[in-house]
């Protein structure tokens, strides 16, 4: 079964959050709490523990073990979230002695990415084309088959490189500097 | 051949990496705008505050994007779709006989 994801603010969070528990175990979903400065809280769907062990390993999260008892009410889990949110820490919840769903504090879209790339998502991905010509659609579907199987640091050398030669490619044919560009937003805001 | 290729789709669903892994495709763009590399170019980096960051980040992107279609620059750029203009952008450049690719990566968003 696909995964799924679904975005919800933090304010409604609260609303609707016993049912998103029952998403996120039951249906495989997955649900990223957001505010306005980006991702604050992942409900992840886990089968295997070792995978957030890592990931909490790199990012230097504690680890708290809880039942689930801790997310079968609203109130229960309101404390919980709350709780991950404060404590930086990363909480497994167990079922029947295995690990069914993970909470993550995450800082950052970075951070959410990169989790996002511990977990399985072979069978996630969906992808719609609209295309006229310009790339063949393999490359791409091939490409789609190997998202999630990269060292995280090579994509992101790569991106880094990309973007420092499209910032200079544009900025020699007119663009701004990020230098200019912020000068002259300061400049505006100081009027 | 003027070329436009848009990823679109929520945080995490991998279009910064479908981007990694298709660049060196022939005819892909080389000029690739994402506002969050751009937050951390040295001059964005130096921001303290964070959502002032990435607004500023997102402007300079913008003026990234629009600097490379008003000079026919073949471009890629990633999106989530959160503003209406970023989808406008696609269909204008389109309508103006741009050879405009998307690739939108859908894991069915539903807001509840």
């Amino acid at each position: 079964m696909a995964i799924k994801v679904e975005y919800a603010s933090e304010r409604d969070a609260q609303k609707i959050i016993g049912d998103l528990c029952n998403k996120v175990a039951v249906d495989r979903m997955r649900v990223v709490i957001t505010d306005e400065t980006g991702p604050k809280l992942a409900l992840v769907p886990i089968r295997h523990g070792e995978l957030l062990e890592e990931f909490a390993r790199q990012f230097d999260l504690g680890i708290d073990i809880e039942n689930e008892a801790s997310v079968a009410s609203k109130e229960a889990f309101t404390e919980l979230y709350l709780s991950v949110l404060q404590t930086k820490r990363l909480v497994l919840i167990m079922q029947q002695g295995r690990p069914c769903l993970a909470l993550v504090p995450l800082d950052g879209r970075m951070a959410q990415e990169r989790l996002f790339g511990f977990i399985d998502i072979d069978d996630l991905l969906e992808i719609e084309q609209h295309e006229r010509g310009c790339i063949a659609s393999s490359e791409f579907e091939e490409a789609v088959k190997r998202v999630g199987q990269l060292p995280y640091d090579e994509i992101a050398r790569s991106l880094e490189e990309s973007t420092n030669d499209t910032v200079q490619r544009l900025v020699a044919k007119g663009a701004p500097t990020p230098q200019q560009f912020l000068r002259r937003v300061s400049g505006k805001r100081e009027r | 051949m003027k070329r436009l290729v848009v990823l679109a789709g929520p945080n995490g669903s991998g279009k910064s990496t479908l981007f990694h892994l298709v660049k060196l495709a022939p005819d892909f763009p080389e000029t690739y705008i994402n506002p969050d590399e751009i937050v951390r170019l040295e001059d964005f980096a130096a921001i303290p505050v964070e959502a002032e960051r990435y607004h500023l980040a997102m402007d300079y992107a913008e003026e990234l994007r629009n600097q490379a279609l008003k000079q026919s620059e073949p471009l890629a750029f990633e999106t989530v779709l959160s503003k209406p203009a970023c989808k406008m952008q696609s269909d204008k450049a389109t309508l103006s006989s741009w050879c405009s690719l998307r690739h939108v990566i859908r894991r069915s968003i539903s807001h509840a």
